[in-house]
């Protein structure tokens, strides 16, 4: 119903909003599985690659999202009337990329730590990262379902 | 929550499902990051990506063909963009299926060495396109 309302140039910037929140929480999900390999075998092939997905795949694809995010505010000139159901959006949005710096530091140190010759398996680091992830991808449900629902 | 909107939240929580289950068999498929996860490893990971995609595809088209009728305007079915939209569920179902077989055969050891980087990426794009007939529906 929403698509015969919408005006047809709010179609490119929701279709670049909604594929790179795609991509960003699939790229957790590779993420996850990374971690899990990194603490099993803790050398600097798993740090690194953890790492990159999180560095080129992760970051962007939030960036993405959330630049195309702010353009369809704009758009549909939402910033006025500030509905809840978009709060909640940049609320998980925005504590979303602290967390997600967070990681991306936290990896970073640790690939860093496996270049030196030390062994990061069972890094109690890689398991607050995977614990991390874990919360965002559970807060990007939230999200997802505060978009679609659009309570209020 | 209405009903629609229940749908609608499943529906587009599948969509998310599949297109992370298409991701994560990418390092299979192209050989990405085969120094930290090997060819064995690279496979498991397809085929939690195989089950991502599978929960998925279930949750679009059945939730899908239900959203045409709950919708407060009520979808007609034959539309281009909903026959367009199966035709790129039925590709992309047959493509993930391939990628995640040849998954199970080198997680069981047969690796065959098949090339499956066609495959995955007809995959991903034919989510693409049903992700740009979602949003543009031509024909509505």
């Amino acid at each position: 119903m929403l698509a015969v309302v919408r005006p047809s140039d709010w179609n490119f910037p929701l279709f670049f909003h909604i594929a790179g929140a795609m991509l960003l929480v699939a790229s957790l999900v590779v993420a996850l599985y990374a971690v899990r390999i990194a603490r099993e075998r803790g050398d600097q092939p798993a740090a690194q690659f953890l790492a990159r997905v999180l560095l080129w795949v992760t970051l962007p694809s939030y960036l993405v999202m959330r630049i195309f995010a702010q353009i369809i505010e704009s758009k549909e000139k939402l910033d006025k009337a500030n509905p809840s159901w978009l709060g909640v959006g940049f609320i998980v949005s925005d504590l979303g990329f602290v967390l997600l710096l967070a990681v991306l530091i936290m990896t970073g140190l640790v690939a860093r730590r496996t270049k030196k010759g030390v062994s990061v398996a069972g890094s109690g680091q890689l398991r607050a990262t995977g614990i991390i992830m874990g919360i965002l991808i559970t807060a990007y449900v939230v999200a997802i379902w505060a978009m679609t629902t659009k309570p209020n | 929550m209405s009903l629609y909107e229940t749908l609608l939240f499943f529906h587009v929580l599948g969509a998310f499902a599949l297109v992370a289950g298409t991701t994560a068999m990418a390092p299979f498929a192209f050989g990405w990051g085969q120094a930290a996860l090997e060819r064995p490893g690279a496979a498991r990971l397809a085929g939690i990506g195989a089950i991502l995609s599978g929960i998925g595809a279930v949750l679009t088209i059945v939730l899908g063909l239900w959203l045409l009728h709950a919708s407060p305007g009520s979808y007609a079915f034959f539309r281009f963009w909903v026959i367009a939209a199966l035709v790129g569920w039925a590709v992309a179902g047959y493509c993930n299926g391939e990628v995640a077989k040849t998954a199970r055969q080198v997680t069981k050891g047969e690796d065959s060495g098949r090339n499956i980087k066609v495959l995955w990426a007809i995959d991903m794009v034919a989510a693409m396109l049903i992700l740009v007939l979602m949003v543009w529906k031509p024909g509505h």
